[in-house]
């Protein structure tokens, strides 16, 4: 769930934007970015596609914001952006599965922690580096992810355990 | 939070803030900077610059007489000579025509602090800790750079930054903590029949619409053609194509690869050529008045060195493959012509002069140092063991 402030605050912009304020899109990035970009790496898997699906995310923001009725600025967004992450799913050829997420070695990582999140967190199995992203990075509780996934609370739990445990243990190595 | 998860959302605030200004300008949005810190730096600014301005004048005035009475003593004295139309020197067969070389000229930004060691057109500096290379990419983007992309291993960091007149590329062994920088200008010419960077991009990647792959146009050939074909020449520090081998044959042509590589496109009426390369200038090797692209590039052989070099014409490109001592090589400009240079271990550096040569009715690129020639796997063995 998202904290009050950060829907308020996304309202906010989300007007503007609606009343011809295209600036408002950079602020609304600031509160949101984040989570649109982690919403599209749990689904997609790596950083190439996650990059394309929040473009096509605050794009799809600024064209759509005069429709917006109001109400869960947060939320609307939230779905658009798994909407435009399971647009570019469908359309990626089963073939360019292997390809991508070869790229995500050498792309899209950048400097000081960097290293980490994307060593710590592309070793991580798809299943477990999708929880992690979204409990941590997304900020979502664990029965958000087990409703998401079709799993339990409890399983989603032991899981992200295991999966933190596994990064600690990385760091061990390094 | 736990410690994991505060760095991981640290890292994550990091890349997101980075894809800011890429996603935003996707949109048609271009972000503003901050002001604050801005308007103190240009207030500075504008102190400095009066102050100069004040101290220049001061010894504009007091130095015109003099430099006047010098400039005429110069004058008199170079007439007296050389003559007053000394004519320009005659361009030589096989000289430099035109160059992209690694690092020529000033660079287009400030340097780190501290003494590099310059060799090859790099910029290196030992010691250096990975929060200063880390620092190195902030100053370059407060000098107007756009951070393009990142590669990485576990041990080497690879950065590219663009502007409108320069690509710069950050290298940094994390293990023996040594940074590296170098640069290459970009074209500023926009050619009439050309395609633009944009236009270069979406024809190599149809089905990316990521910004993060690009092409740029690089400043080797003069109006920015290949004057013997008429290509355009990008290159792109990270690229998602099929290339051609190293000797650019195209009947070589390797399998798609997806890693990160440098490599330089020609481009010529919606079709283009790509090879991978490690170093790339123009120069007339052949004598014939028009420049050759000329791209070296480190061999495919392991446990013997060995070098390729390729010069793509207007015909089969000349290629050799050469094995020596390992070196560090880079093409510089010696006496007025085009060598390749290589850097030794032992900090000895050698320039190669480059032939070509024929050899049973086809040419061949020979390199020669003092007299002598690098042993060259491209030359049938008969011909080697007779003309060497």
């Amino acid at each position: 769930m998202p904290d009050k402030s950060k829907n308020a605050a996304c309202e906010k912009a989300l007007m503007k934007l609606a009343a011809g304020d295209n600036e408002a899109l950079s602020r609304l990035y600031d509160i949101i970015g984040k989570r649109v970009y982690f919403i599209a790496f749990s689904v997609l898997g790596n950083h190439f596609d996650a990059e394309d699906a929040a473009q096509q995310t605050f794009l799809e923001i600024l064209k759509c914001a005069k429709s917006y009725s109001g109400g869960g600025a947060y939320s609307w967004i939230t779905s658009v952006a798994y909407n435009q992450a399971h647009k570019i799913l469908r359309k990626r050829k089963p073939e360019q599965e292997l390809d991508d997420a070869e790229e995500t070695e050498f792309y899209d990582t950048d400097p000081a922690e960097r290293l980490t999140l994307l060593d710590a967190l592309d070793r991580l199995p798809p299943e477990d580096r999708r929880i992690v992203t979204l409990h941590v990075l997304c900020d979502m509780r664990y029965a958000e992810i087990a409703a998401e996934t079709g799993t339990t609370e409890a399983a989603i739990q032991k899981r992200y355990a295991r999966a933190i445990e596994k990064i600690k243990k990385y760091y061990g190595k390094r | 939070m736990n410690n994991i998860e505060k760095k991981l959302n640290k890292s994550a605030d990091a890349l997101v803030r980075e894809k800011k200004a890429d996603i935003l300008k996707y949109c048609g949005i271009k972000i503003k900077e901050k002001s604050g810190f801005k308007k103190e730096k240009l207030f500075n600014a504008l102190i400095a610059a009066a102050v100069v301005i004040f101290l220049v004048s001061f010894a504009v005035i007091c130095y015109i007489p003099i430099a006047y009475k010098n400039a005429r003593q110069i004058e008199e004295s170079t007439e007296a000579v050389t003559g007053s139309d000394a004519a320009a020197p005659e361009k030589k067969s096989g000289a430099y025509i035109f160059n992209g070389l690694r690092s020529a000229g000033e660079p287009p930004f400030p340097l780190p602090e501290g003494i590099p060691d310059v060799k090859n057109g790099y910029y290196v500096y030992s010691g250096i800790g990975y929060d200063d290379y880390v620092k190195s990419g902030e100053t370059l983007k407060d000098n107007g750079y756009d951070y393009d992309s990142t590669g990485f291993g576990n041990r080497y960091y690879h950065r590219f930054f663009i502007r409108e007149d320069s690509i710069v590329y950050v290298n940094y062994d994390k293990e023996i903590k040594e940074f590296e920088i170098f640069w290459y200008k970009k074209s500023p010419y926009a050619p009439e029949n050309g395609v633009t960077e944009d236009e270069a991009a979406r024809m190599l990647y149809p089905e990316k619409s990521s910004s993060k792959l690009k092409l740029h146009p690089l400043d080797i050939t003069p109006e920015g053609f290949y004057e013997k074909t008429g290509a355009q020449i990008f290159v792109a520090p990270t690229f998602s194509f099929d290339r051609y081998d190293k000797m650019g044959q195209p009947e070589m042509k390797m399998a798609e690869n997806k890693n990160y590589f440098d490599c330089v496109t020609l481009i010529k009426d919606g079709k283009s050529f790509t090879v991978d390369y490690d170093c790339i200038a123009s120069a007339d090797i052949d004598g014939d008045g028009k420049g050759e692209i000329c791209i070296l590039n480190y061999g495919i052989t392991s446990g013997v060195f060995t070098f390729g070099f390729c010069a793509l014409t207007d015909k089969d490109p000349y290629s050799g493959y050469f094995q020596c001592n390992h070196m560090r090589l880079s093409f510089a400009e010696k006496d007025g012509e085009l060598k390749v240079c290589g850097t030794l271990k032992n900090d000895e550096t050698r320039y190669y002069d480059i032939k070509i040569e024929k050899f049973g009715g086809k040419e061949y690129i020979n390199l020669y140092s003092d007299g002598k020639p690098l042993p060259n796997w491209s030359i049938p063995p008969a011909f080697v063991s007779s003309e060497t």
